[in-house]
């Protein structure tokens, strides 16, 4: 088996550009598939603590079912893609959601953070006790 | 012609090893963040992704640059049910997955209507062609 030992990976053209062969003959950006931040967290805990994270440096109680997720590293604009999903509670499911760049409010998305929507099935905003999310795009 | 490394491991100093089968079968394959509400349906920022076309309110398809090996890859989403539309649950669903594109519906209410909405972000997980 070979392997390499290094600290760094770095594109000889351009710094953040490595190829990676990830199909057959198919290759794709090593940057680009890459989660720039992911988390698991419970929002019926004070101040919406992560379980385990990457790239968040902080956590705040916004709302009910509203977490201020920030990053340690910010994204390079606030165009980024979230995904994510919630654990569905003994009387009623749950859906994670974000609020968008188009939203006229201080939860507004932004390149430094962004605020969930999570909701249960009747449409009302709820605390969930485990959802987890992954975030992919540029890193400032 | 740039460099090429072939390898089955790489090593840091201090924080650990991994397998390049993590790194090849660990990356997304392809992501969006779509604004669903415009006139013309357009992806804001997204990475393998083609085109964007709209069916109809609330339904449209994702096509990739470079296909999918199969179609048994994985779609996770995210959606904004607080825009315009607030006060309803509602979500982002992929609904058929091809080897050159996976198609979505963003729906809401208690009947799943398909509706137009300003953040719909996808993430593909699995095997390029």
């Amino acid at each position: 088996m070979s392997e390499i030992k290094v600290d760094t990976l770095t594109g000889k053209t351009t710094a953040k550009t490595v190829t990676v062969t990830v199909g057959a003959t198919a290759t794709q950006s090593l940057e680009q598939g890459l989660a720039k931040s992911w988390a698991s967290i419970d929002q019926t805990s004070t101040d919406h603590p992560v379980y385990d994270s990457f790239n968040v440096s902080a956590t705040a109680d916004i709302a009910t079912g509203v977490t201020k997720i920030t990053f340690v590293n910010a994204m390079n604009n606030a165009l980024y893609g979230t995904t994510g999903g919630t654990q569905t509670e003994a009387t009623s499911a749950a859906y994670f959601g974000t609020y968008g760049v188009n939203t006229s409010t201080s939860r507004q998305m932004t390149a430094a953070h962004f605020h969930t929507s999570n909701r249960n099935t009747s449409g009302t905003d709820k605390d969930i006790i485990y959802f987890a999310f992954a975030v992919h795009g540029d890193i400032a | 012609m740039a460099g090429k490394l072939i390898a089955d491991q790489i090593e840091h100093s201090t924080a650990g090893s991994l397998d390049t089968s993590y790194v090849v079968n660990g990356s997304a394959k392809a992501w969006f963040n779509a604004n669903c509400n415009a006139t013309t349906y357009v992806n804001r920022d997204s990475f393998n992704i083609s085109s964007i076309l709209e069916a109809s309110g609330g339904d449209f398809r994702e096509s990739y640059t470079s296909n999918m090996d199969n179609t048994n890859y994985s779609v996770t989403t995210s959606y904004d049910l607080h825009n315009i539309f607030g006060g309803s649950n509602g979500g982002l669903q992929a609904e058929e997955f091809l080897t050159a594109s996976a198609d979505y519906r963003a729906w809401y209410g208690t009947g799943g209507a398909s509706r137009d909405t300003d953040i719909c972000c996808g993430q593909i997980m699995g095997d390029l062609a």
